[in-house]
C-alpha cells in the first residue's frame, strides 16, 4: 500500500517535474506548500532544506514556505516533520506542492511534561496525551468534562446536566480522604485554580472554575500519572497533573490563517429516563392505604386510621387539596405535571474565531469565542465570552519573550439543582405532590410543604440567582539561551478571578416573603488570585552520540489570596427595588484567606544510545498551611526505561516497531482542599450577643478550631511498571501500566468525640492504598487510499482501600457513606433489606448482631461509589471527505444511592410533603405478594429506615457519549473561494445509555462534595443533544 | 559573562531561600489564634458573649426544639421529615444524626464556658473590676449548668468536663458519670454562680435571680420540693418579675426571667420551624385547647387557623427572643412543689395555679384533691408552654408518659448516646434498649 501511495504522490507531482525540466533558472526563489498526503491538511512547522546546503526554513500555519537560493534549478529539497517520513523532492520549478506521508511511527510525537517536552520514545514517565480532536466533540462548558473515556485511568463524571458545574476528575483512584482528590491543573505553565469560588446555595452543587476557559484554544492536553512524571510537581502531584497547552502561532508564516467555527445545537432530557410520578388519584390512594394499614396495625393510637385518612369527602363535598385532612376522595384528585414546566428543549450556540500567524521574529495566536448554553432545566444557562492572545517574540538570537493571555467572562443563570429546600428547582418540580394544584383558590401560585412554587422559580423576575465570573489568566516568560546547551527561563503568571454572585427572591417567594419579608437579596463578591513566579535553568548535552544528558533546576514562589465580601438585604419598599441599599434590613460580612508555597526542583535525564533511559526528579515544597516544624516536604522521583526495540536482536524485526519497558517510583504530596489555616487553633469573632435586651449585639468570640501544630504533608508513594508495544509500524499500539500507590499521613478531618466541644480535627491520621492496571490500545485496522478506520480503547481497574484509620469517618448528614479501615473509600453504610415477608408485607432487615432489634450496630458497608472498571472506546472512520467518529464511555461496578427513590417511595407516609414514584404501586398488598416494596405503614421499619439498601442501585453504564459526522468539501472546490478548508458536521451527545439504574442518570450526584458523591437527589440528568456546525479556514 | 550570570542566578536562588521563611508565614485576619483569646477585660467580655451565643444558637437549636416538641405529641411536623416518624413513634436509633448534633452543641457551649472559668480568673487588667470578673465567671458557671442540665435530661448521665479542651487526648478515656452525679454538677455550678452573680434584673443574661429560677426547675426534676419553693420565692419577691396581663409573648417584659436574644445577623433558629418552611404545626387537638375559652383563654394567640391549617405563633420575627425561663413557669413550679412536698400546701398550690389561669382570663379552679390539682397543673403547663419544649420532659419526669403518650418502655425516656460518640470514644456505655 505504501508503494501505491508513493506512486500517487509521484503522479501528483509529475506535472511539476515536466514543466520544470523545460527551463532552468539561476538564482531561484522557490515557494511551495507541504501537505499531509492523506488528509491534505497543511503541515505547519515542517522543515524544508536544500540538500547539501544549510539553506532552509520551516512552513507557516498554512503549510507554506518560501526560499531564496543561489542554487540552480533543479535541486533537491529535504522535507521533514515530526511524525512524517522524511522526503527528498527534486525541484525543477519555483513552486512546488509536497505531500508528506505520515510516519505511522507515533513515537516521535512530542509530549508535554512538567517543565518541558519529550518525544514519546524517550518518555520514562506515564503520560496520557489526549487528541484535541476528541475533546471538542462534546458541547459542554468546561474541557475537563470533555475528557471522559479518553485517557486510561482518568475517571470523569459529570454530576448534573447544568452547564458549567463541577465535574469529578480523578486520576488513578482516590488517595485522600478529606483532602482534595482533584488533579493539579497547569495551563501554559501556570498553576490555575480549580477549586470553586461558589459560596451561594446551589443545592450542594458548585460551579467549575475550569468552565471559564474556552476549549477551542486548547492545542493539547496531557495527563501525568506516575511518580516519574508528577514528582516534579512535588506536593501537588499526588492526584495526577493535567497539563493544558494552548495554541500559538508559528514563526515565518507567509500567510495569516483565519479559522471560524460555528455551531448551533439543541438539547433535552431523555424522555425515557425522566422520573415517572404517580397521578393525583394514585397518590391519594397510596396515602390513604398507609393510614388505613397503620390503623389496623396499631389500634391504640388515633393518629392514623381509616377515619383520619386525608383523602375522603369533606363537609363541603368539594375537593380541598390544601387541607390537612379531608381533601376529597382519591378519584376526585387532579394531576399536575411540574416536570413538564421545568424541563425544556435547550439551545446551545458557539462561535469561535481565531487568527494564527507570525513573521521572522514574531508569532501570535489571537482568538475570540462566544458560547451560550441553555440548560434543560429552566431557567439555568451559561454564557461565556473569551479572548485569548498568545504572543512570542525573539528579541535577539538568544533571548525570547513570550506571553500567554486569556480574558474570560462567564455569566451563569443558576438554579438550585440537587439538595436544598426552599428554592430547589428540580426538587420543587419533582418532589411536589402531583395532586397539589399550581394555584391557590385566590389565583396566586401555590406551594406545598418545603417547596417554592415552580412558577416562581422559573421566572427570573421573581427568583434570580446569577453569577458573573471575570477571569484573567496570564503567564509571561523571558528565555535566554546562555549557551547553545544552556538556557534560563523566568516567568511570572497571574490567575485572577473576580467572582460576583447574586441571589434575589422577591416578596412573593418563601425566602423573600416569609423568611425575610419584603424581598431578599444576597450579593457576594469574591476575589481570588494565584500569583506565581518561576525560574528554570536547563542544560542538554550529548557525548559521542551515545551518552545523552539533560538537566533542569528551578524554583517557584506562589501566593494564593482569597477575599470575600458579602452583603444581604431584606425588606425592600417593593419589588422594583433590588439593590441592597434600598433594603430596610442590611447585613454584611467579610473574610480573607491566603497561603503561600515556595519550591525548589530539579530533574536529570540520561540515556545511553537511546536504549537505556534514566530520569531522576526532586522537589522541595514549603507551605504556609503547615506548622513551622513540618513546613517543608521533600518529594523525589526516579524512573528508568529500557527501549528493547533498539537492542540488536529486535532492531531488525520489522513487525515489532516498538517495545519499551518503563519502571518508576517516587513520592508526591497533597495539600489541596485543606483550609489555609488548618494547623492553627482558632477562635471565631462572629459569636456576638447583647449585654441586655435593648442593647443589640456586641462582639463575641468562641473557639472554632482545635490546633494541630504537628500537621504535615500527605504523601503518596507510587510505583509504576509500564510496557509500550507497537506492531506493524505502530498500526497497533498498546500501552499497559500497573501501579501501586500508598498514601501515608493522609490529611483528614478526624472525627473526635463531640464532648471535646469540637467535631473534628485535621490530622495526618490515615493510610490509603490504590493499586490498578490500565490498558490503552490504538489500532488502524483499515487504511486505504480513501478509507481509514482507527480505533482506540482504554480500560482501567483501580482497587482502593483505607489501610489505616483510627476511627471510621462518615459523610453526609445521614451518614450514607462511610470510610473505615480495611474497606474502600466511599462505601455505602446501610441497613440491608433482605426481602419483604410475603405473609406480613414487612421489610426484613439483616440483623447483623442477631440481637433481635434493628440498631445502629446492624449497619453494614454495601457497595461503593467508585467503579471497578471504567474507560472509553473511540472509533473513527474517514472516507474521502467524510468522517465519522463514535465515542463510547463506560463504567462498571459502582453503585448509586437513589435518594430520589428513597424519598419518593416513602410508602405514603410523606403524604402531602412529597410526590410518589410510580414504582411505589408495586407495594405489598395482600399475603402471598412477592415484591421488595413493603406494606404501606407509618409504624415499624418499613418506611422509617433512612439508610435502606433497597435504594442502592447498580450504576454501571455504557453510554454513547458522542457521535460526530462530518464532511469536508474538496479543496479544489473551496480554493476557488479562497477557502482552505470548509467542513460541515453534525454531532450527537449522550444519544443512548445502557444501565440498570432507575434514576434519570447514573452519573448524577446530588452533591459535588468529595465523599458525598453517589447520592442522586433532584439533579437534572445530562442532556441528549444534537448540534450542527461549520468550520471554515482561510 | 558566564560567571556573572551564574553568580546572579545563585543570588536569585539564595535570596528566595533566605526570604522563604518569612514568605511562608501567613496569619489569618478574620479569626484569632488560640493563645490570644482571653487576656484583658474586653476579651473576657467577648468570650462570655460567645458562650451566650452558643446557648442561644447551639443548645436551643431548631432541631432540639423540633424533637422535644414532637416528642411531646402536641406539635407535629408538616413535612413528615425523614426522621420525624422515628421521633413520633419513639423509635430512635443511635445513628440518627440530630442526636449527635444536640450532644455536640451542648458540649461546644460547655467548652466555651470552661475557657472562661479557667482563664478569666487569671486575667491581669486593672479595668476588670472584681465585680465584673465575678459576674463573668458566674455567667460561665450558669451557662455550663444549663448545658449539663439539658444533656442529663436528654441522655441521662454524661461525661463531666470542667476544663477547656486543648488536645483531643484531654477528653478521651473518661466514662459517663451517673445521672445523680451529673445533676450534682449542675447544682454545684448553680451554687457557684449564685455566689458570683449580682442580684440585678437583666433578662437576656444570667443574674442571681436567673440562677434561682433554674435551680427551682432543677430541684423540681429532682423532687426536692422544699428547695424549689425558697428559690421561687426569692425570684418572685423581686418586683421586676411578674405575670403580665393579658397574656402576650414575654420578650423584654417583666414576665421574662431568661430569654435568649437574636438579631438579623444571628437569627432565632426556632423562627423557621414555624414560619418559612412551616416544619411544625400545632395539632388540631392543641389548637382546639388553646382556642377553647375555658382552657386556653388568652393563649389562643399561640395557634391560628388559616384555611385548613394551623400555624404556631411564637416567634413573629427571626429576631424574636426564645424563652428559657418565664415567671409563669415559676408559679407553676411552685404550685407543683407545694402540692407534692412532704406536708402539702394545696391552697398555696391552687393559688399559684389560679394566678396563671387568671392572667389568661380563665376562671379560678375550685379547691381540689392533690391528684386533681396535679393533673390541673399538668394541663395548665400543656397550654401555657404549648410551643415551648417542656411537655415531653414534664410527662417523663412526672411518670405520666405511659398514660399520656402510650409509651410503656421506660428505656425510651432518654435518648441513645450518639453512635459516633461511642465510635470515637469506645469507653462510653450505650443507654439500655438502644
Amino acid at each position: 500500500m505504501r508503494k501505491k501511495l508513493l506512486a500517487w504522490a509521484w503522479v501528483l507531482t509529475m506535472p511539476v517535474w515536466l514543466i520544470a525540466q523545460t527551463e532552468a533558472v539561476i538564482n531561484a526563489t522557490v515557494s511551495g506548500i507541504v501537505l499531509d498526503a492523506d488528509t491534505k491538511e497543511p503541515i505547519v512547522g515542517a522543515s524544508v532544506q536544500i540538500k547539501g546546503t544549510t539553506n532552509g526554513g520551516t512552513t507557516d500555519v498554512n503549510g507554506e514556505f518560501f526560499l531564496k537560493t543561489g542554487q540552480k534549478l533543479p535541486f533537491t529539497l529535504v522535507v521533514g516533520y515530526l511524525g512524517y517520513e522524511k522526503k527528498e523532492v527534486l525541484v525543477e520549478n519555483n513552486t512546488v506542492r509536497i505531500l508528506l506521508q505520515a510516519d505511522q511511527n507515533v513515537l516521535d510525537e512530542l509530549i508535554v511534561v512538567g517543565y518541558g517536552k519529550q518525544d514519546k520514545k524517550s518518555l520514562v514517565g506515564t503520560v496520557a496525551k489526549i487528541n484535541p480532536r476528541d475533546i471538542k466533540q462534546i458541547p459542554v462548558a468546561s474541557f475537563d468534562a470533555q475528557l471522559q473515556g479518553l485517557a486510561a485511568g482518568v475517571q470523569i463524571n459529570t454530576f448534573s446536566g447544568l452547564p458549567g458545574e463541577g465535574v469529578r476528575v480523578q486520576v488513578r483512584g482516590a488517595s485522600s480522604i478529606n483532602s482534595s482528590n482533584e488533579p493539579l491543573y497547569v495551563i501554559d505553565g501556570l498553576f490555575v485554580n480549580n477549586n470553586t469560588l461558589s459560596t451561594i446555595n446551589l443545592g450542594s452543587k458548585f460551579t467549575s472554575p475550569l468552565a471559564d476557559f474556552n476549549p477551542a484554544d486548547i492545542e493539547t492536553i496531557e495527563v501525568l500519572k506516575d511518580a516519574s512524571a508528577v514528582a516534579i510537581y512535588g506536593s501537588r502531584g499526588a492526584n495526577g497533573v493535567i497539563l493544558v497547552t494552548t495554541k500559538r502561532g508559528s514563526y515565518e508564516s507567509t500567510k495569516t490563517k483565519y479559522s471560524l467555527n460555528i455551531t448551533q445545537g439543541w438539547q433535552r432530557a431523555d424522555a425515557n429516563r425522566i422520573w415517572e410520578l404517580t397521578t393525583g388519584p394514585e397518590h391519594a390512594l397510596l396515602v390513604n392505604e398507609a393510614y388505613i394499614n397503620s390503623g389496623i396495625e396499631n389500634p391504640n393510637q388515633t393518629k392514623y386510621s381509616y377515619d383520619t385518612r386525608p383523602f375522603q369527602d369533606n363537609e363541603t363535598g368539594n375537593i380541598d387539596p390544601f387541607a390537612t385532612a379531608k381533601r376529597g376522595d382519591p378519584e376526585d384528585q387532579q394531576t399536575y405535571d411540574r416536570l413538564n414546566k421545568v424541563f425544556r428543549t435547550a439551545q446551545v450556540k458557539n462561535v469561535d474565531l481565531n487568527v494564527q500567524g507570525g513573521s521572522k521574529n514574531i508569532r501570535y495566536y489571537l482568538s475570540a469565542g462566544y458560547t451560550k448554553q441553555e440548560a434543560i432545566l429552566r431557567p439555568a444557562d451559561f454564557e461565556r465570552l473569551s479572548f485569548k492572545f498568545n504572543f512570542d517574540t525573539r528579541l535577539s538570537d538568544k533571548v525570547t519573550f513570550g506571553s500567554s493571555n486569556g480574558v474570560y467572562r462567564s455569566f451563569r443563570q443558576q438554579v438550585r439543582g440537587g439538595a436544598g429546600q426552599e428554592a430547589g428547582h428540580l426538587l420543587s418540580a419533582l418532589h411536589h405532590p402531583t395532586y397539589f394544584p399550581f394555584t391557590l383558590p385566590d389565583g396566586t401560585f401555590s406551594r406545598g410543604s418545603i417547596y417554592e412554587s415552580i412558577d416562581y422559580l422559573i421566572d427570573v423576575n421573581t427568583v434570580d440567582i446569577s453569577t458573573i465570573s471575570t477571569r484573567y489568566l496570564g503567564n509571561h516568560f523571558l528565555e535566554i539561551n546562555i549557551l547553545p546547551n544552556l538556557s534560563f527561563k523566568s516567568s511570572i503568571g497571574l490567575d485572577y478571578n473576580n467572582y460576583n454572585e447574586g441571589e434575589y427572591f422577591n416578596d412573593k417567594t418563601q425566602i423573600g416573603g416569609v423568611l425575610n419579608p419584603g424581598g431578599y437579596k444576597n450579593e457576594v463578591l469574591t476575589n481570588f488570585s494565584v500569583l506565581v513566579n518561576e525560574q528554570t535553568l536547563s542544560y542538554k548535552k550529548s557525548l559521542s552520540k551515545r551518552h545523552n544528558f539533560s538537566a533542569l533546576i528551578g524554583n517557584t514562589l506562589q501566593k494564593n489570596q482569597l477575599d470575600v465580601v458579602s452583603a444581604t438585604g431584606s425588606g425592600f419598599p417593593n419589588n422594583s427595588f433590588q439593590q441592597i441599599s434600598a433594603a430596610s434590613i442590611r447585613t454584611s460580612a467579610q473574610s480573607a484567606s491566603a497561603s503561600t508555597l515556595a519550591s525548589f526542583f530539579g530533574r536529570v535525564n540520561y540515556n545511553f544510545n537511546e536504549k537505556y533511559y534514566l530520569e531522576g526528579t526532586f522537589r522541595a515544597d514549603g507551605s504556609s498551611k503547615f506548622g513551622a516544624n513540618n513546613r517543608w516536604g521533600y518529594f523525589p522521583g526516579l524512573g528508568a526505561a529500557w527501549r528493547i526495540k533498539n537492542e540488536s536482536f529486535l532492531r531488525n524485526v520489522k513487525s515489532v516497531s516498538e517495545l519499551k519497558l518503563r519502571v518508576s517510583a517516587g513520592i508526591a504530596g497533597n495539600q489541596n482542599g485543606i483550609s489555609d489555616f488548618a494547623a492553627l487553633g482558632l477562635w471565631n469573632g462572629s459569636a456576638a450577643y447583647p449585654d441586655n435586651v435593648t442593647g443589640g449585639d456586641k462582639p463575641g468570640t468562641a473557639p472554632a478550631q482545635l490546633a494541630n501544630p504537628d500537621l504535615k504533608w500527605e504523601k503518596t508513594t507510587t510505583y509504576n511498571v509500564g510496557l509500550d508495544l507497537g506492531l506493524f509500524k505502530d498500526r497497533l499500539f498498546a500501552e499497559f501500566n500497573a501501579y501501586y500507590k500508598y498514601t501515608t499521613d493522609a490529611l483528614l478531618y478526624l472525627p473526635i468525640p463531640g464532648a471535646t466541644g469540637y467535631t473534628s480535627v485535621l490530622s495526618n491520621a490515615g493510610e490509603v492504598s490504590n493499586k490498578g492496571i490500565e490498558l490503552t490500545l490504538t489500532a488502524t485496522p483499515v487504511k486505504t487510499q480513501n478509507f481509514e478506520w482507527t480505533t482506540s480503547f482504554n480500560v482501567a481497574r483501580n482497587i482502593n482501600r483505607a489501610e489505616k484509620l483510627v476511627s471510621p469517618i462518615t459523610f453526609e448528614a445521614r451518614e450514607y457513606i462511610r470510610t473505615q479501615e480495611g474497606a474502600q473509600l466511599g462505601s455505602y453504610w446501610l441497613y440491608k433489606q433482605l426481602y419483604v415477608d410475603p405473609q406480613t408485607g414487612d421489610a426484613v432487615f439483616d440483623d447483623v448482631d442477631k440481637d433481635g432489634k434493628l440498631t445502629a450496630a446492624d449497619r453494614q458497608l454495601l457497595g461503593n461509589l467508585i467503579p471497578d472498571y471504567f474507560g472509553g472506546i473511540t472509533n473513527r472512520f474517514t472516507f474521502k471527505g467524510f468522517d465519522l467518529s463514535v465515542l463510547l464511555t463506560y463504567q462498571y461496578g459502582n453503585e448509586v444511592y437513589n435518594f430520589n427513590r428513597f424519598i419518593l417511595e416513602g410508602g405514603g407516609t410523606r403524604d402531602a410533603s412529597r410526590s410518589i414514584l410510580k414504582s411505589q404501586l408495586d407495594r405489598w398488598q395482600k399475603p402471598g405478594d412477592i415484591t421488595d416494596v413493603p406494606r404501606l405503614t407509618f409504624f415499624g421499619n418499613n418506611y422509617t429506615i433512612e439508610q435502606n439498601s433497597r435504594f442502592l442501585e447498580d450504576a454501571s453504564f455504557i453510554r454513547v457519549k458522542a457521535v460526530t459526522f462530518g464532511y469536508e468539501l474538496p479543496r479544489s472546490l473551496t480554493q476557488r473561494f479562497k477557502i482552505d478548508k470548509l467542513r460541515f458536521y453534525a454531532q450527537g451527545t449522550n444519544l443512548w445509555i445502557f444501565t440498570k439504574y432507575t434514576g434519570a442518570d447514573p452519573e448524577s450526584s446530588g452533591s459535588a462534595l468529595q465523599n458525598r458523591q453517589g447520592l442522586d437527589t433532584a439533579t437534572p440528568p445530562q442532556p441528549v443533544g444534537l448540534q450542527f456546525g461549520a468550520n471554515i479556514t482561510f | 559573562m558566564k560567571k556573572i550570570l551564574s553568580i546572579s542566578l545563585l543570588a536569585v536562588f539564595g535570596l528566595s531561600l533566605a526570604s522563604c521563611d518569612k514568605f511562608l508565614e501567613v496569619e489569618p485576619l478574620d479569626q484569632v489564634s488560640d493563645e490570644s483569646t482571653i487576656f484583658d477585660k474586653t476579651s473576657a467580655e467577648t468570650a462570655v458573649r460567645g458562650a451566650y451565643r452558643g446557648l442561644a444558637n447551639l443548645n436551643y437549636s431548631g432541631g432540639f426544639q423540633n424533637t422535644i416538641l414532637q416528642s411531646g405529641a402536641d406539635v407535629v411536623s408538616v413535612n413528615v421529615g425523614l426522621t420525624d416518624l422515628s421521633v413520633t413513634n419513639y423509635n430512635l436509633r443511635a445513628d440518627i444524626p440530630f442526636l449527635q448534633t444536640y450532644w455536640n452543641n451542648n458540649y461546644n457551649t460547655i467548652n466555651r464556658a470552661n475557657h472562661i472559668i479557667e482563664k478569666v480568673p487569671l486575667v491581669e487588667d486593672t479595668k476588670l473590676t472584681t465585680d465584673l470578673r465575678n459576674q463573668l465567671i458566674g455567667e460561665a458557671y450558669f451557662i455550663r449548668a444549663v448545658s449539663y442540665f439539658d444533656l442529663v435530661r436528654l441522655f441521662g448521665g454524661v461525661q463531666l468536663f470542667l476544663t477547656p479542651t486543648r488536645t483531643v487526648a484531654d477528653k478521651i478515656g473518661l466514662a459517663r458519670s451517673s445521672t445523680q452525679e451529673t445533676y450534682d454538677q449542675v447544682l454545684a455550678d448553680l451554687n457557684k454562680a449564685e455566689s458570683l452573680l449580682p442580684a440585678t434584673v437583666v433578662r437576656n443574661r444570667a443574674t442571681k435571680y436567673t440562677v434561682f429560677a433554674l435551680r427551682a426547675r432543677v430541684n423540681l426534676y429532682l423532687k426536692r420540693y422544699e428547695a424549689v419553693e425558697s428559690d421561687v420565692n426569692a425570684v418572685l419577691a423581686n418586683d421586676g418579675y411578674k405575670l403580665i396581663k393579658p397574656f402576650a409573648l414575654a420578650g423584654g417584659t417583666a414576665e421574662s426571667i431568661l430569654e435568649l436574644s437574636y438579631t438579623v445577623n444571628n437569627i432565632n433558629p426556632g423562627f423557621t420551624l414555624w414560619s418559612g418552611n412551616r416544619q411544625l404545626s400545632p395539632t388540631a387537638n392543641l389548637h382546639n385547647l388553646l382556642n377553647d375559652p375555658l382552657v386556653g383563654g388568652g393563649r389562643k394567640l399561640l395557634s391560628v387557623k388559616t384555611g385548613a391549617n394551623f400555624f404556631g405563633k411564637i416567634f413573629p420575627l427571626n429576631s424574636s427572643p426564645n424563652y428559657v425561663l418565664r415567671t409563669a413557669e415559676l408559679f407553676l413550679i411552685r404550685a407543683e412543689a407545694r402540692a407534692l412536698k412532704s406536708t402539702p400546701d394545696l391552697d398555696g398550690a391552687l393559688a399559684d395555679l389560679n394566678k396563671v389561669r387568671d392572667r389568661s382570663d380563665l376562671s379560678a379552679l375550685p379547691t381540689a384533691t392533690k391528684d386533681e390539682l396535679l393533673l390541673a397543673i399538668e394541663n395548665e403547663r400543656r397550654v401555657e408552654f404549648a410551643l415551648e419544649p417542656h411537655r415531653w420532659f414534664d410527662l417523663v419526669r412526672t411518670g405520666r408518659a405511659p398514660a399520656v403518650l402510650n409509651l410503656q418502655d421506660s428505656n425510651k425516656y432518654i435518648f441513645p448516646i450518639p453512635a459516633n460518640e461511642i465510635a470515637t470514644n469506645p469507653i462510653l456505655a450505650q443507654n439500655p434498649g438502644y
